[in-house]
């Protein structure tokens, strides 16, 4: 009996033993059953948003989704250009969707922007119909830059826009005019006369042919629209006659676009045996920083002509302004076709300025947008568009901006519906952009809702990779047309003044193409995780 | 004539212990105790072994001869790099074995024994994993540094962990210099922990959501399975 339990004893032991060692080697196949790499794409540290605009109108071109703006990326830092997703096309050719197009930088060293080593591309917009208009973009920190691209409809031109199209103006014959022509704005703001027996080439070289056709475009100064619509902007990058290149700022006197093409659709650049006299109205409301004065008899102005493939007006030469028929004019003989610009240039500027501190009332989101016009003080014309993406306390820099002019900024009130300027600070008043003291802004902040929201996206190829995507989201009301930003970073995104059953149209821009959905919204989260990418799209950015 | 040659060659070896088992072999059952068994006294000696713990070294004391009590500690460390900068990721793993433990054999007859006690368990696995080329994202080049790392380490759930095993032969001889013992058992050590860090792009991966999926992933191998081989010598 006692040999029989101390048998039994053992062989349990042993079992049970048996026992854990299988129970710790089992289920060691199913140790990482649900985990995935998550990734952040958060690759990319500088983002522009372009937005397209009719002048005239204010609506962004193309909004309905009808067409699309070619915008073509020329200028120094061109190649370092991409589409949000890290797609550049060779061309250096995008469309814009819904009047948008997203627009990032290489995050390479070669292409991160600061104050010592500012980047600078065009961005030059083609539409049919439209003027053909380009504007530079000068970057110096990281981040997200808007910009709002405004152009003219030669059939719709805004205030202080005049357009003259006239067709089969003349004949020319292995480029020769055979007849002389003349061209005028309504109201005669500005005349092109084409003497006969001029050559006309286009910029190959090759010479015009067959029937002309001429636009002429004049731009008024005093007005904000027009202004507004300078192909260029006023912020510009020059030539100067001796050859140096210079950044600043236009004081402009009057701007004129011209464009002469031949039966093929050639477009004439360069002139032989001859040259086009361009007469322009100079409103005597034009500010003449060279006097401090308003514009007067005698006084002279540069000549500009400007190259919309590198951005950059070339000084030309003076003009002199002369009283005229009860008008005060300028006359200028062209030696090649291009757009020509009246404008007093100022050098000074610097590429980060002064510090924004906006001083909310109330908690808002953790960033929002804060956009308005800049003026001149001294003439209270239009400089540029301000764009600020405001967040917390954090200051907010002015880039690229000239030194030492007085200037205002009049805030835009209705991007937000529970965020405002206060009264006070509308406009804001800044003596000199270049120094180094903040400029206090109060905003008026109502406690409003936003929402949160999450997405986690997958490629059906690599399915235990999962990617959190950062890119831009525009938003806006069913119903309405004012598009707000959002910004999507490593999956999350809080999109601020956003009211509960309410409904949105939320897109967002994708190598050329836009996706847009309507969500009405019933709750302050969402989370779309486990998103499914097309194939073309894994294939293309992420090579799966 | 087989008693001769086993002597003979227990002798030429010097295991004098298997002399006295073959002895023991040829004359008893081992699962009875001897009358002489029961009147071994005190005992004291040293112990290498082998386990899967690591190699380590004992220091057995025999209370008296169905009791012995064994302090130990073993050692064992293990460094694989994969450093191929013809794939696209390499890693490394580090295992790390290893305990100090405090141990009671009883014996149930006269070469079986169970064994009980605490382990302080040092075990730990570390598993790294790196980029070594650059990616390309559209025509954005991607470094390594900017894609990251994962760490992944796996550690017992408790330090100090109750031990159970059974085992065959003498930690401690009870008339002889040497002897010779082999278990097996197991580590109670708990859900094992986990550790996971994530950089650069990779980041999120290394998420406490994560770690904790793991963690109940792994929560089954709560028992560590030891194998012991185990040569003694007493002393006293």
């Amino acid at each position: 009996m006692k040999k029989n339990k101390i048998v039994w004893f053992p062989a349990i032991t042993m079992l049970l033993a048996g026992l854990m060692l299988i129970s710790s080697c089992k289920k060691l196949k199913d140790s990482a059953e649900g985990a995935k790499l998550i990734i952040n794409y958060d690759l990319i540290e500088t983002t522009i948003d372009v937005q397209f605009y009719d002048a005239a109108t204010g609506e962004l071109i193309g909004r309905n989704g009808d067409a699309s703006v070619m915008a073509k990326i020329t200028g120094p830092a061109k190649d370092g250009v991409i589409d949000i997703t890290g797609v550049q096309h060779q061309s250096m050719q995008y469309a814009s969707q819904r009047g948008m197009m997203g627009l990032a930088l290489i995050p390479d060293a070669a292409f991160t922007p600061s104050p010592n080593k500012p980047i600078t591309f065009n961005i030059v917009g083609n539409i049919p119909g439209y003027l053909a208009t380009s504007q530079k973009v000068t970057l110096v920190s990281p981040g997200r830059t808007q910009v709002r691209v405004n152009m003219v409809h030669l059939d719709n031109p805004p205030q202080g826009v005049s357009v003259a199209r006239e067709s089969n103006i003349g004949t020319a014959v292995a480029g020769r005019v055979e007849n002389p022509a003349t061209v005028q704005t309504p109201n005669n703001r500005a005349r092109i006369e084409i003497p006969a027996g001029i050559v006309l080439r286009d910029a190959g070289g090759t010479p015009l042919s067959g029937s002309l056709d001429m636009t002429v475009v004049h731009f008024d100064n005093t007005q904000e629209e027009a202004l507004a619509s300078f192909p260029g902007g006023l912020m510009p990058s020059v030539t100067r006659l001796n050859g140096s290149t210079e950044e600043g700022m236009f004081y402009s006197a009057g701007f004129v676009a011209i464009e002469l093409t031949d039966a093929t659709g050639r477009q004439a650049a360069t002139f032989e045996e001859g040259t086009l006299s361009l007469e322009a109205i100079i409103n005597p409301q034009t500010y003449n920083p060279e006097t401090d004065n308003l514009v007067n008899n005698g006084d002279q102005v540069p000549l500009w002509s400007y190259n919309e493939n590198t951005g950059e007006w070339t000084e030309e030469g003076m003009a002199s302004i002369v009283q005229s028929g009860g008008e005060l004019t300028s006359t200028v003989e062209l030696t090649h076709l291009s757009y020509y610009n009246f404008d007093w240039f100022y050098g000074d500027y610097c590429y980060e300025g002064v510090p924004f501190m906006f001083n909310a009332t109330n908690t808002t989101c953790d960033c929002y947008v804060m956009q308005g016009a800049m003026y001149r003080q001294v003439d209270n014309s239009f400089m540029t568009y301000v764009y600020m993406w405001v967040c917390g306390n954090e200051p907010v820099y002015t880039q690229y901006a000239p030194a030492g002019i007085p200037v205002k900024i009049v805030w835009e009130n209705d991007y937000y519906n529970n965020i405002t300027i206060a009264p006070e600070s509308q406009p804001t008043l800044i003596d000199d952009l270049c120094s180094g003291t903040p400029v206090q802004v109060n905003v008026i902040s109502q406690p409003s809702s936003s929402i949160t929201v999450e997405v986690e996206v997958y490629c059906v190829s690599e399915p235990n990779v999962t990617i959190r995507p950062s890119f831009g989201v525009w938003y806006r009301e069913a119903g309405g047309w004012d598009w707000r930003w959002a910004e999507m970073v490593n999956g999350y995104a809080e999109i601020c003044d956003v009211e509960v059953g309410q409904s949105y149209v939320v897109g967002i821009y994708y190598d050329n193409e836009w996706y847009e959905t309507e969500v009405t919204v019933t709750q302050d989260h969402y989370s779309y995780v486990d998103f499914a990418l097309p194939a073309d799209v894994c294939s293309e950015v992420f090579g799966y | 004539m087989k008693r001769l040659i086993i002597i003979f060659f227990a002798s030429v070896f010097g295991f004098s212990n298997l002399q006295l088992q073959a002895q023991e072999m040829q004359e008893e059952s081992p699962f009875e105790y001897a009358d002489d068994d029961q009147r071994q006294g005190f005992g004291f000696g040293l112990g290498v072994k082998l386990s899967t713990f690591g190699p380590g070294a004992e220091v057995i004391a025999a209370i008296n001869p169905k009791l012995h009590i064994r302090l130990g500690g073993t050692y064992f460390k293990y460094k694989y790099t994969h450093d191929d900068k013809n794939i696209d990721i390499n890693g490394s793993a580090d295992a790390r074995l290893g305990s100090i433990s405090l141990l009671a054999n009883y014996y149930i007859a006269r070469i079986f024994f169970v064994s009980g006690g605490l382990l302080y368990n040092m075990n730990e696995v570390d598993l790294n994993g790196y980029p070594t080329k650059s990616i390309t994202i559209g025509v954005v080049d991607v470094t390594p540094q900017e894609i990251g790392t994962l760490d992944f380490k796996v550690q017992p759930g408790s330090s100090i962990t109750p031990y159970l095993g059974i085992g065959l032969g003498r930690s401690l001889s009870k008339n002889n210099i040497i002897s010779f013992a082999v278990e097996a058992g197991a580590a109670f050590h708990g859900k094992p922990k986990v550790e996971l860090n994530a950089t650069g792009m990779l980041e999120p991966t290394g998420s406490e959501e994560q770690r904790l999926l793991l963690e109940d992933n792994l929560s089954s191998l709560n028992i560590y399975p030891m194998l012991n081989f185990q040569l003694s010598f007493r002393f006293l």
